[in-house]
């Protein structure tokens, strides 16, 4: 059903089309927003791959593969973004709000450290993280969305987590030595 | 006693509630509005509305002429060539069946989907002849075999122009220029291209660097020089890292792959090679590759092929012809 879609909007089919964009587009969005950490841009990314889709579609040789097609498309399009914001989302800080007092299992800090550390990653090492953490795409469906080596998924996912990692053990040592409320 | 979340744990969560959004519906009516104003393949030239008003007196005229025209081509056709016109063919059908090659750097990813400069090249050429590129990766050297079946209508080889046979092929204006570097390592001291002779110099096999080294392409070689082939760039790079050569003609490799290693240094290197679209002689009166030629050369004069080619090959133009 979904391949005769596919068949049908790469023939021009508009009502196909939609309906594949409309299933997609949720993932889409989710996958723009986690890297480029910005609603607004999330939304341009999103906008921009669904056009490129229908542009390109003639190009799409396997509809089996649509869905990491437009993974590629949306990615695509946070890079080419990224790239022209970068110097402002550079300046871009999350604002920390006050820890609430009822925070006492310190998710709130855990989350602002991980937003922190992700925002300091490369947008490359963002994509492979996204698709890997949060699309659970094994990683050589990462490298063939990304079209770069398997290696070069594997190591942009090990930084990525280990700077991750690093950054709630981090928080995790002042409140430790200062006996403080996490 | 419950613990704190190990730290993979909080990473798994941070992305399950940072990536649970709800997207504002504006997005797809923004983006549908404009893919319906985008078709995939453009129907007709700019030309094409002013011609609107006269289209029922028009079709009518060539109503009469066609019937005419269809009872001595019936008979002419069938006792002569059955191959019917490439152009006719295709406008039949609306669909451009266009090979380009699979590999680096005109065409990346064929795994997820096809990618890369020359596949931009056939969409827009499609758009351009209001056909439907149907775009079929394809080897190279597979698209001009001989006994190959006319399957492909346009082929975009990605090889010099004087590797295409005219008396098979018919080949349009150029859309690109690809260039081939002769490169040493700049920690040889090298620096010039007297230096290499006597030496053993790479090139990919067939390539047109080995062609240009052994003196068969106009230049004289390179005094007392041994040319070596690998099958790749890649190889040929090994050999002059282990110093089995002491200079390497590039195949595949743009300016912006060299721009990224320091390691080398330019010398010279064949002429830039003009690379062309393809056809088979299916397209007898040649007027297919008549309406390639115009479309390139549409995308030449309104910036697209520049911004194809910048976007694709690291911010490099190669679509000009290169100065002598």
């Amino acid at each position: 059903m979904r391949r005769d879609l596919v068949d049908a909007a790469r023939n021009g089919d508009h009502e196909a089309f939609e309906a594949l964009a409309i299933g997609v587009s949720t993932r889409l969005y989710s996958v723009a927003h986690l890297v480029l950490r910005d609603a607004y841009l999330a939304e341009d990314a999103v906008q921009e791959a669904l056009v490129n889709a229908w542009q390109r579609l003639p190009s799409l040789r396997d509809p089996d593969r649509f869905d990491a097609w437009m993974y590629r498309l949306v990615v695509n399009a946070c890079a080419d973004l990224g790239r022209g914001r970068r110097r402002i989302g550079a300046e871009i800080r999350a604002i920390v709000p006050a820890l609430p007092v009822s925070d006492a299992s310190g998710w709130v800090a855990d989350r602002d450290q991980l937003d922190r550390a992700f925002r300091r990653l490369r947008p490359e090492q963002r994509a492979a993280l996204v698709l890997h953490h949060y699309l659970g795409l094994p990683v050589n469906e990462i490298a063939d969305v990304l079209g770069v080596p398997v290696g070069t998924v594997k190591s942009r996912i090990h930084y990525g987590t280990q700077v991750m990692r690093a950054a709630l053990e981090a928080d995790d040592r002042p409140a430790a030595a200062s006996g403080g409320i996490r | 006693m419950t613990g704190r979340p190990t730290a993979d744990e909080l990473i798994a969560r941070w992305f399950e509630e940072e990536g649970t959004r709800e997207m504002p519906d504006r997005v797809l009516d923004a983006a549908f509005a404009r893919t319906g104003s985008l078709p995939q393949q453009r129907r007709g030239r700019a030309t094409r509305p002013a011609i609107r008003r006269w289209r029922t007196p028009l079709l009518v005229a060539a109503g009469v002429v066609l019937t005419g025209a269809a009872m001595a081509a019936v008979g002419a056709w069938l006792s002569t060539d059955r191959t019917p016109d490439l152009l006719t063919r295709v406008r039949a059908t609306g669909v451009a069946r266009m090979a380009v090659r699979p590999d680096h750097p005109q065409v990346v990813g064929a795994t997820v989907g096809l990618d890369g400069f020359d596949v931009d090249v056939a969409l827009e050429l499609g758009r351009r002849l209001g056909l439907r590129a149907d775009i079929q990766p394809t080897d190279a050297t597979e698209m001009l075999a001989s006994d190959s079946e006319p399957t492909l209508d346009l082929l975009l080889p990605s090889m010099g122009t004087s590797a295409i046979d005219p008396a098979r092929f018919a080949r349009s204006v150029p859309y690109y220029w690809w260039p081939h570097y002769l490169v040493v390592s700049a920690a040889s001291g090298r620096n010039a291209i007297d230096d290499l002779a006597g030496q053993a110099i790479c090139a990919v096999g067939n390539d047109v660097g080995e062609s240009w080294l052994r003196g068969e392409s106009g230049d004289a070689p390179i005094d007392g020089s041994v040319v070596v082939t690998r099958a790749s760039d890649a190889e040929c790079l090994a050999a002059l890292a282990d110093g089995a050569v002491a200079g390497v003609v590039t195949a595949h490799m743009g300016p912006a792959d060299l721009a990224a290693r320091p390691t080398l240094v330019v010398l010279r290197g064949p002429p830039a090679e003009p690379r062309a679209v393809v056809a088979t002689l299916a397209d007898r009166p040649g007027s297919l590759m008549a309406e390639v030629d115009a479309a390139i050369g549409e995308l030449l004069a309104d910036g697209t092929l520049t911004r194809l080619s910048k976007n694709r090959f690291g911010g490099y133009d190669l679509t000009r012809s290169p100065a002598p």
